[in-house]
């Protein structure tokens, strides 16, 4: 069997087609991480934290108020500000640390509610870069203080929002449930406590490989269009189908190898999606996360990733083997397992996805993909209420089935094919 | 070792492709000869396990082939029509994964890979991509991937196709070295091939089996049918609307020799001459054979 599967290997390589699309892949990959990494190098991303590393440690309810007093009391110490602007600026609210922060949604919403002019939310945006505030050596200790206070106010809010969302009378009792379990998860979590800290790499990672992940889904289809297919086409079908293995040994194989391939795949998007931002930006920080840390959601989305990667997969090897044409292959596997991802958006921008359609849609495949996010921190309610499940396990679960039921069927597509050569 | 046909029926549609074939097959060379579409080919894909029959069966020692299924296969070897080749693999590595799928493992899998090499004259080339090889090469790979396995029963559908005629002798030495132990069915219609080689002679028509005998029993069919005589050459094309006519021969004074297959004489001159195998294609296909259009 090995060997069959090595072979199976040697001729996905071997495909003109394959090797095309894996180094489009690659490549588009590599520039998209490199652009994040030169972003966040040199501070072109707006976010409250920028390319200062800090130690990071725990915030709860129990040490809130600890870190806002020893936050003010660092705050009032004039010798970290750099000049007496900035200190104006810091106290205005404007600007937290001139070259290496702005804090631009507080600065945006003064500009919406007219606190500031449009004119003066301009002036200190395109100066921010100039714009001295807190000096460099006391970012670490400014940061240690500030952001467990911004991540626990952060946590605070969404926590908030979702109890708020989960009282609505106007939403359906599964969207509630679903608010309330999200809520009930972050209370849990300000309880227990967040670990906050230095997450850059994991932070540019993670975008990355959500869009790479999209990417994966063309590889794997032109990577194993061709499998049953040119066997069909180069007239090798019959040569095979008269070999004491070449029946439903090598059918099982070319199973085999399409779920190795994916699991192949998402090794390698996750390998060029992580590794060059964790090198570049730094390993630390994969703790950190108030809802889940990017431990969980490495491992989480990887899961995800690989089951949603072996369906389509298998649904590229189903109609690889009922096909000949390699377009027809192509256009129905991308209709099948795009069209989730269409039907979806159409809902949601026509304002007219039903809640539990939503989630249904969010456990196919290309959108295990896509909306890994939301399906990670999705609840349903199944069995009229009896039981409360994240809807990462339904995507499993359907996974699964379906990984068994289309291998079933691919097996029985080739071995039912039509001999024409 | 004994293969059985039991009624075998293929239908495409309202067509059938074989119809009720009754046969039982023992160890030697059966050539199957037949026209294009005559069915040989269909009968071939129904015996090689890769083609369901719409009616009957073919058992193997009084087991059904179907209910053997791998262990079949296991003491099989097929030579396709027409079969595909990996372009991007070389000589050896397609041996190799035909040996891997015939379940031949390890040092024996290069030991008869470097056999079947040497034995159809590839072993120069065996480390040669085989998108480079001309259409005889291939053919000679074909054949030796059917040998890998030492195949108790040997399907082989028009192997010679593409050779020379070298290579074709050389095959057919093979084919007889190699047809005392097994069963080898050999599609053809090119009669030259099986006039050295086969056992015993099947003619396909129409799905159906016409003829069954060895060369000699079946040129035996021919006697006095077959008839020799010198026409002019401007008659040529009326005696060929007219007869089946096989080899035409120039000769002088605006004469041909003419070789007619039919019943009766067919001029008074005409002289009655020996038959041969190609004779006997005429007489059951009513139309000049290929070797005989070649000689």
């Amino acid at each position: 069997m090995l060997k069959l599967i090595k072979y199976e290997f040697v001729k996905i390589w071997n495909s003109r087609i394959s090797s095309v699309v894996i180094a489009l892949v690659l490549i588009i990959s590599c520039c998209f991480s490199g652009y994040q990494i030169y972003k966040c190098k040199t501070g072109k991303v707006v976010t409250s934290i920028n390319r200062s590393e800090y130690p990071g440690g725990i915030v709860s309810n129990k040490n809130i108020d600890n870190f806002r007093d020893e936050l003010q009391e660092f705050e009032g110490r004039e010798e970290i500000y750099e000049t007496d602007s900035a200190v104006e600026n810091f106290y205005a609210g404007y600007v937290l640390k001139g070259k290496y922060d702005v804090k631009e949604d507080d600065l945006f919403e003064k500009a919406v509610t007219g606190e500031i002019t449009n004119e003066e939310y301009n002036k200190i945006i395109s100066g921010y870069n100039s714009a001295p505030c807190i000096k460099e050596e006391y970012l670490a200790e400014y940061f240690a203080l500030y952001y467990p206070i911004t991540v626990y106010e952060t946590a605070q809010r969404d926590k908030n929002i979702y109890f708020e969302n989960s009282e609505r009378a106007d939403y359906e009792l599964n969207k509630r449930i679903d608010y309330s379990m999200k809520a009930y998860n972050i209370a849990d979590n300000l309880e227990k406590g967040i670990y906050y800290g230095y997450d850059y790499g994991w932070n540019v990672a993670e975008g990355v490989f959500d869009s790479v992940g999209i990417l994966l889904i063309f590889v794997i289809i032109f990577g194993l269009c061709g499998v049953f297919s040119a066997e069909y086409n180069s007239g090798t079908d019959s040569l095979l189908m008269a070999t004491k293995k070449g029946k439903n040994k090598l059918a099982t194989a070319k199973i085999l190898t399409g779920i190795i391939y994916s699991l192949i795949c998402t090794i390698a998007g996750a390998l060029v999606s992580y590794l060059p931002s964790l090198i570049v930006l730094g390993f630390e920080g994969g703790n950190v996360g108030y809802s889940v840390t990017h431990f969980q959601h490495l491992a989480d989305k990887s899961v995800s990733l690989i089951l949603a990667c072996c369906v389509i997969s298998l649904i590229t090897l189903c109609f690889s083997a009922f096909f000949r044409k390699v377009t027809s292959i192509i256009f129905c596997t991308v209709l099948v397992s795009v069209a989730p991802i269409g039907i979806t958006m159409f809902l949601t921008s026509a304002n007219n996805m039903p809640f539990d359609a939503g989630v249904l849609l969010n456990t196919l495949p290309a959108n295990m993909i896509i909306n890994s996010h939301q399906v990670f921190q999705q609840y349903a309610t199944i069995f009229q209420g009896l039981l409360t499940i994240r809807t990462l396990y339904i995507s499993l679960v359907v996974s699964v089935l379906l990984i068994i039921l289309v291998s079933l069927l691919v097996k029985v597509l080739y071995l039912k094919h039509r001999i024409r050569n | 070792m004994e293969i059985k046909y039991s009624e075998i029926t293929k239908k495409y549609g309202d067509k059938k492709a074989v119809d009720g074939v009754n046969l039982t097959l023992n160890n030697g060379v059966c050539a199957l000869l037949g026209a294009n579409g005559s069915g040989k080919t269909t009968l071939m894909r129904i015996t090689a396990g890769i083609l369901d029959a719409t009616e009957g069966s073919v058992s193997l020692d009084g087991r059904n082939i179907k209910a053997l299924d791998s262990s079949y296969r296991n003491i099989l070897g097929y030579l396709p029509q027409n079969f595909g080749c990996y372009k991007d693999f070389k000589a050896k590595d397609f041996l190799m994964y035909m040996c891997a799928l015939k379940g031949i493992d390890g040092d024996f899998a290069k030991k008869r890979c470097k056999e079947m090499l040497e034995e159809v004259g590839l072993t120069e080339v065996q480390n040669k991509k085989i998108g480079s090889f001309s259409g005889g090469m291939k053919q000679r790979l074909g054949i030796a991937q059917s040998l890998l396995n030492e195949p108790s029963v040997l399907i082989l559908d028009e192997p010679t196709a593409g050779l020379d005629p070298k290579e074709r002798i050389r095959f057919r030495n093979m084919l007889c070295a190699l047809s005392k132990e097994r069963i080898i069915i050999y599609a053809t219609h090119i009669v030259s091939d099986i006039t050295f080689l086969a056992d015993r002679v099947l003619i396909m028509k129409d799905g159906k089996i016409v003829a069954d005998g060895s060369p000699e029993e079946l040129i035996e069919i021919a006697v006095g049918k077959v008839w020799s005589v010198n026409v002019e050459r401007s008659e040529l094309s009326r005696i060929q609307a007219r007869y089946s006519v096989g080899t035409i021969k120039d000769g002088d004074n605006g004469f041909v020799n003419v070789r007619i297959v039919s019943e009766g004489k067919p001029f008074e001159e005409a002289v009655n001459v020996k038959p041969e195998l190609d004779d006997v294609y005429l007489y059951f296909f009513g139309e000049v054979s290929e070797d005989a259009e070649a000689d």
